[in-house]
């Protein structure tokens, strides 16, 4: 849901701290956040949205651009959160259990729509996880940041050519573990 | 190993294919057919739920985002709602901190010796640039300065960078000498040779006129007829000088012979006119 002709009105209302333009900006990449950190690490990837959206905020007056601009800018943040998570996890020695082990055994709403939804998401995130870090991270950047191969790289610290070796891996890579699984589209579909 | 790698290289796919399957663009309907689980995996990826199931299930009325969301939310705005005034703190606490103490005493002593250096310096410049310092000072002044492009009129010179020459003193005994230079040639007024930018000569012509004589009557004291007769001959031809501009011998009352011969050492006068 992009905000397009709005998003100015939107950016300035939400620097002078109303609560409906903040929340705007929010729900517009809420979710594309979330799943990008919670995809790269499964224990602690909702507190980390919400300390990278904190930073946002503490951020955001400082910030002039357009709409393309703002979705760098959040994924910049949040990128950056993600790795000073790694350090602190290096240095603490301990490993948070994935949401997965958890979230079974937590009361949940309706199971059958639970079935449904999340066996696709399941097997995508699986599938994802089964790449190596720096592979995982372009791809993600990718798909869910909305960002070309070179915004990925001046991220990234990593020069283009770089970045595109890497995707390029990552999907060769994506290509033979699902066809070495037999998984189909049709199967992904109805997943 | 090597089966597995060996199908992951036969699978690699071109750039225009990656880049489209990675942006979108390309969709699993359009990609090739090799292509199409990623291009499946890679849209199920961008549909994924912001949140997961359980906790959508704790989303509280038709609020999709949930407490969590929520709250984040609300702390974004307090952030920001308070940006304003925090940044007016930080203008105000960046304002440069005055000390109502003194400083130690030895910054003011560094200060107060940079600026006598510099007020002395100034003094000396002003003092060279009107000509009033010694000599040596003015001119060690005006080379140093010349450097950075500035003048400043050298020691021995007046305003206008011009030397005020003095010439020898006609009631001593350079008269003898300079009446010597003059009738050998150099200032000989036969031969039009009154240079007028000769000092001695001038001074020479000067002090005949005073007295109301001509130069040859005025010398005639201190020359042999001689010497004035027959001054137009040989003499011009050596007057150009290593001259010190005065006779060493005068004053012992002895005359020059150098006219006799015809030769003569005259040229030893011939540059009298730099005094």
């Amino acid at each position: 849901m992009a905000l397009g002709q709005n998003f100015a009105r939107v950016l300035l209302a939400a620097k002078s701290g109303e609560e409906w333009a903040v929340a705007k900006l929010y729900q517009d990449l809420s979710g594309a956040v979330l799943n990008y950190l919670r995809l790269q690490d499964s224990g602690e990837g909702e507190d980390l949205a919400s300390e990278a959206w904190i930073d946002v905020a503490r951020a955001l007056p400082r910030f002039e651009g357009a709409e393309d601009d703002f979705r760098r800018f959040v994924f910049a943040i949040a990128h950056r959160r993600l790795i000073d998570h790694r350090r602190k996890l290096r240095r603490r020695k301990t490993h948070p259990a994935p949401a997965e082990l958890i979230e079974p055994h937590l009361p949940s709403g309706n199971v059958e729509d639970e079935a449904l939804d999340g066996i696709a998401r399941k097997e995508a995130i699986a599938r994802i996880r089964g790449l190596p870090p720096d592979q995982a991270e372009v791809l993600l950047l990718r798909v869910f940041a909305g960002l070309s191969a070179v915004e990925v790289a001046r991220l990234l610290g990593k020069r283009p050519v770089t970045v595109r070796v890497l995707q390029h891996r990552a999907l060769t890579r994506l290509a033979a573990d699902l066809a070495e699984f037999h998984v189909t589209p049709e199967q992904l579909r109805t997943m | 190993m090597d089966l597995k790698r060996r199908r992951i290289s036969s699978r690699s796919p071109d750039r225009e294919t990656a880049e489209g399957v990675l942006s979108g663009a390309l969709g699993p309907q359009d990609a090739p057919t090799e292509w199409r689980p990623v291009a499946e995996l890679l849209t199920v990826l961008r549909t994924l739920p912001a949140t997961p199931p359980s906790a959508r299930a704790a989303a509280v009325g038709d609020d999709p985002a949930g407490d969590r969301d929520r709250q984040t939310v609300q702390a974004m705005a307090a952030i920001l709602a308070e940006a304003p005034a925090h940044r007016a703190w930080r203008r105000h606490w960046r304002v440069p901190f005055r000390p109502s103490v003194p400083r130690p005493l030895n910054v003011y002593r560094i200060r107060l010796a940079t600026a006598l250096v510099a007020a002395s310096l100034a003094f000396m410049v002003g003092l060279a640039s009107a000509g009033r310092l010694p000599a040596p000072a003015q001119n060690a002044i005006s080379v140093a300065l010349s450097k950075f492009g500035i003048s400043i009129p050298r020691g021995g010179q007046d305003q206008s960078g011009q030397t005020t020459p003095v010439g020898p003193d006609l009631t001593g005994p350079e008269k003898k000498g300079l009446c010597i230079a003059f009738f050998a040639g150099n200032g000989n007024e036969e031969n039009g040779k009154t240079d007028s930018s000769s000092v001695a000569f001038k001074n020479l012509q000067d002090a005949a006129d005073k007295a109301g004589q001509s130069v040859k009557d005025f010398c005639a004291d201190v020359l042999p007829q001689a010497t004035t007769s027959s001054s137009a001959g040989h003499g011009k031809s050596h007057g150009k000088g290593k001259a010190k501009g005065h006779d060493k011998s005068g004053g012992k009352g002895q005359q020059p012979d150098h006219s006799s011969n015809g030769h003569g050492h005259s040229g030893s006068h011939g540059s009298s006119k730099n005094h």
